[in-house]
């Protein structure tokens, strides 16, 4: 996005060594980024394999794959990876779907697009925590719930947004309301880096505007989509915040995310070793899923070109 | 657009910078805000230098304690108490942490879960003597390894809150057991009337009101007495056991009295439907009884027993309340000791009752009367007849909250077995800990 | 031309209605603020009549805004500051040295991108613990730097890379300047677009961030507004008058940020996603 002239500067002499300065200029980084991101992951695995809990904080004995086996086999943390997996490809699938046309209106000339586009991202700015305990108001089932009493005026019934069924669908929903914005301000700055060039020349062949949107617009796409996509997906399986607003993991355990039983199982009831191998699963399965993204992604681009 | 952002920038730092500077003053401005609010003597927290500030933490908002915290002001004058209210959710979290790093409130409520886990970890201080004071059905849900740990406070116990004008009004007889009880809510039903207003988006509710039938059916019967010590034990479960019980208990669910749209609604949205007039009853306690009147001063309202299917003096859940602990790692344990002496009083009892009425002490011989708001509870509470199933779990206490979700689950569809094991589960992973 | 601008006229009016569905939420909820809770059941979306800004003197007390505001400021500034610097230290490092050991060590901050914190929250607990500082503001901010050094350095050393020649510093070694010199008066004035960049993705970052204070934070006296927030739910979640001023107050700090620096924000978010 930044100005790309200066890009073109031919390195003649390589920037070589910066002597000691390379590991002064580099520790303070890596300290903080070791003791709290490299550390805690080493100290994750190890726990997994361990017996530890709150009652045993000390004397940690080695018990092979049996907290692995514990989340294999206790339904709840399946279907905590279940919610947060649908939550993570709901969420991404409709920012992509709604925030591409959304960027591709705003990108034309239209009068009001500053104030729509920073309407539409203002969602954003918000916590998702506020933004949820504010939709829980809005989609309360009491009579002062702002939906149900304009479905009670309008002449139909009342729905319960908060059932077992549907639950994790509404917290979705109202999660699509605060993240589009933030994907249609992505697709927009990509947008604007194609050429107007081509439009041109798809014009002059008499291309209609749905044509040149598929034809060009979204094959270039690829890198906003790329991103969105990525993050998206990892954003979504760590989510807290809105669950912790909306429903606390219920009703039941209808709306339990890994997130939700990691803060439950792993720290409140002190199943440390356990939490520990989920946390473990959690990291394959982002892996696993941003391989996949990797993938497709490679081949839509490979597609195009 | 860049310089713009870096001005914003530095005056954020320099904002930083002054406030890290005032944050002293600010913080102690922000104390004396918090003291006055409550109703605590907040006279010269800086002149008296020679008051030791004792931090107590619950819970259960600061009015719950208002009284309390006033009798102590005077009787332990010394001592200068910072209360701290920590969110139930949050409670045991917070509260874990910071006793596992050697610090943490010097007065700990306890529920008798996290003080028999407490205990065991060694952060807790015996409290023996004054526990003598107090009588066993008190100490004993606080007691590990011999000693007792906590001081029960006053009792807390759930039952039906009614509206009693919508009873007389609709010439509708109160129940005497379960099944009638079933025909009372078909009956409001009829009238057009929301028979029991209910949270169903706390798991608590249908824990507390469940549990009710099942001790009148069972767990209060010679055939159930023993369920929970064996329960403890891991010698028994709960599927196989209680679902005959449950299974008549659902009639709750099948009558349409639990629907699955209450699921959407909280406990104070319950609490407001009630309080209106707009729900017949309504399962809660004492400590809610403020806040109904608070809402509707003029509403009448009295309490009845949950039933089991033959006639009874009825039941209601409930035991000791939480419970007062002083953390072995506290710097002043001496002063702690003192104002849990103070509280061993009929004086620090009646303070603490102020605002617990209906509850009953355990401190012995300290009784209270009944406020006429329980005057259809008063026969099972003179019979004893009060009892909180899950205390007698042992370190499996916590799981009654896995058996509150698993029945919103229940609610929603779930089978009773899948229910019912789901708890066991539970169980049997706090007690393999 | 005429019928394009004509169907031009019909999408701008149709963006305009859904742009004002997508902001009644908000709306929703500044107008709840400054009503009664029977006027904001009665009629929800109306201006109010009269208008109770007493309502925010209430929850600004109760939530004790001041302290809280001092705290998530706090965190956030400093956080902010942090990142700042060891970005520019760290990434001017990595983008100037082509060695197998910057190679890696640029991987090892780059694996951070993928890998949640949040499955390590047991042991980053336990060595807050450890640190003792738990249930102090430092914990939550150096965690919060380091869950924010990737992407920082990420952009850092992209930026550096691409946009800073070497001809100048080049020209700078001929005038017999030292490395921190270099740094601080030839290259750090070059940075102010990924200065701003990452400013404002992690003040939005920080300032958001509600599980770190939740872990780290347990006296009241330290927490943040968020926790603030959820901390008052549990007791006043019927009493709009008191809960509504309360959720506007938890999001009015960033709202106004954002107000004011919409264009700036809206680029930052662009432009870090973009290279990130």
């Amino acid at each position: 996005m930044e100005r790309e002239e200066d890009t073109m500067v031919k390195k003649r002499t390589m920037p070589g060594s910066l002597g000691k300065y390379f590991i002064v200029f580099i520790l303070p980084a890596l300290i903080i980024y070791a003791v709290f991101c490299i550390l805690p992951f080493i100290y994750t695995i190890y726990y997994s394999f361990t017996d530890y809990t709150d009652m045993n904080p000390a004397n940690l004995k080695l018990v092979g794959f049996e907290n692995y086996l514990k989340v294999f086999r206790t339904p709840l943390m399946l279907q905590g990876i279940k919610n947060s997996v649908i939550y993570a490809i709901l969420l991404t699938g409709f920012q992509v779907i709604l925030g591409l046309p959304l960027a591709a209106i705003l990108n034309q000339k239209l009068r009001s697009r500053n104030v729509l586009r920073a309407v539409f991202f203002f969602p954003a700015v918000f916590s998702s925590l506020i933004v949820g305990y504010l939709w829980k108001y809005i989609l309360s089932s009491a009579e002062s719930g702002l939906i149900n009493s304009m479905l009670v005026a309008m002449g139909f019934s009342p729905v319960n947004f908060f059932t077992s069924k549907i639950a994790l669908y509404s917290i979705i929903a109202t999660q699509i309301w605060q993240w589009t914005g933030w994907a249609m301000v992505i697709f927009l700055a990509n947008l604007q880096s194609i050429s107007e060039e081509l439009y041109e020349a798809a014009r002059i062949d008499g291309a209609s505007s749905m044509k040149s949107f598929f034809g060009i617009t979204l094959p270039l796409m690829c890198p906003s989509v790329k991103i969105v996509v990525v993050t998206g997906l990892i954003g979504g399986m760590k989510v807290f915040d809105s669950i912790y607003a909306m429903t606390g993991g219920g009703p039941g355990n209808a709306t339990q995310t890994v997130m939700t039983i990691m803060m439950d199982k792993g720290i409140s009831d002190g199943f440390y070793s356990t939490g520990a191998a989920f946390g473990v699963c959690f990291f394959i399965v982002v892996l696993i899923i941003s391989a996949l993204v990797n993938k497709l992604m490679l081949k839509w681009s490979r597609g195009i070109s | 657009m860049k310089k713009r952002i870096v001005a914003l920038f530095m005056a954020g730092v320099m904002a930083a910078g002054m406030l890290t500077g005032c944050q002293k003053a600010a913080d102690t401005a922000a104390d004396s805000t918090e003291t006055t609010a409550g109703s605590e003597a907040a006279s010269g927290t800086e002149s008296n230098t020679d008051k030791v500030t004792l931090r107590m933490s619950y819970w259960n908002s600061e009015d719950t304690v208002a009284a309390l915290l006033d009798y102590l002001a005077e009787a332990v004058p010394e001592v200068e108490i910072e209360y701290q209210f920590i969110d139930n959710d949050n409670y045991n979290t917070v509260v874990d942490t910071q006793l596992s790093a050697g610090e943490g409130p010097d007065i700990i409520c306890e529920s008798p879960a996290s003080a028999l886990k407490h205990a065991k970890l060694g952060y807790l201080q015996p409290l023996n003597d004054l526990g003598k004071l107090y009588s066993d059905a008190g100490t004993n849900v606080y007691s590990y390894d011999g000693s007792v740990y906590a001081l029960p406070g006053i009792s807390w116990f759930e039952g039906i809150y009614f509206n009693k004008a919508l009873f007389e009004e609709n010439n509708i007889a109160l129940p005497t057991t379960f099944d009638e009880y079933i025909e009372v809510c078909k009956e409001f039903k009829k009238l057009g009337i929301k028979p029991l207003a209910a949270g169903l988006m706390s798991w608590e509710p249908m824990l507390k009101n469940s549990m009710a039938f099942v001790t009148a059916e069972y767990l209060s019967t010679d055939a159930g007495k023993e369920f929970g010590s064996k329960y403890r034990e891991g010698s028994i479960t709960m599927e196989g056991t209680w679902d005959p019980y449950i299974e008549k208990w659902s009639e709750m669910i099948s009558e349409g009295i639990y629907t699955s749209d209450m699921l959407g609604i909280d406990h104070t949205q319950a609490l407001d439907e009630f309080a209106t007039g707009n729900a017949a009853m309504f399962c809660s306690g004492p400590w809610d009884y403020e806040a109904i009147m608070a809402k509707n001063p003029d509403l009448q309202i009295d309490m009845m027993p949950f039933y089991g299917t033959t006639a009874s003096e009825g039941w209601l859940i409930g035991g000791p309340g939480c419970g007062f602990a002083v953390n072995a790692n506290s710097e002043h344990v001496d002063l702690a000791m003192k104002v849990l002496e103070a509280l061993s009083t009929i004086e620090g009892q009646t303070a603490l009752w102020e605002n617990n009425q209906g509850g009953s002490s355990y401190l012995k011989g300290v009784s209270f009367w009944l406020p006429e708001a329980y005057n259809s509870a008063a026969t099972a509470l003179n019979a004893g007849n009060v009892y909180c199933p899950w205390n007698e779990w042992g370190e499996a206490a916590g799981a009654h909250e896995n058996y509150g979700l698993e029945f919103q689950s229940y609610l929603d569809g779930q089978d009773l077995k899948t229910t019912l094991s789901n708890v066991d589960a539970a169980v049997a992973e706090l007690l393999s800990k | 031309m005429k019928k394009t601008k004509k169907k031009l006229m019909l999408v701008e009016l149709f963006m305009v209605l859904l742009a004002i569905i997508w902001f009644i939420p908000i709306y929703y909820l500044i107008v709840t603020t400054l009503k009664s809770q029977q006027e904001a059941t009665l009629n929800p979306l109306a201006l109010p009549k009269k208008w109770e800004f007493s309502n925010y003197i209430n929850a600004w007390v109760k939530m004790d805004f001041p302290r809280a505001f001092a705290n998530t400021l706090i965190i956030t500034v400093s956080a902010v500051l942090i990142l700042v610097v060891v970005g520019t230290l760290a990434g001017y490092a990595l983008a100037r040295t082509k060695t197998r050991l910057s190679g890696i060590i640029f991987l090892l901050f780059l694996a951070g991108l993928i890998v949640p914190f949040q499955m390590n929250i047991i042991s980053l607990y336990r060595i807050v613990k450890n640190l003792g500082i738990m249930n102090k503001l430092i914990a939550v901010i150096l965690v919060d730097v380091a869950i924010n050094t990737p992407q920082t350095i990420f952009l850092f050393k992209e930026f550096i890379d691409t946009s800073v020649p070497w001809e100048l510093e080049e020209a700078a070694i001929v005038d017999g300047c030292s490395v921190p010199r270099r740094v601080f008066h030839v290259v750090f004035p070059l940075l102010k677009p990924v200065v701003s960049t990452t400013v404002i993705i992690t003040t939005l970052n920080v300032w958001n961030e509600f599980m770190t204070p939740l872990l780290f934070l347990q006296s009241r006296s330290n927490n943040v507004i968020l926790q603030e927030v959820s901390r008052n739910i549990g007791q006043f979640s019927t009493d709009w008058a008191t809960m509504f001023p309360m959720l506007m107050l938890g999001v009015a700090p960033l709202m106004i940020f954002y107000i004011f620096m919409q264009k700036y924000i809206i680029g930052g978010v662009a432009a870090g996603a973009v290279k990130g």
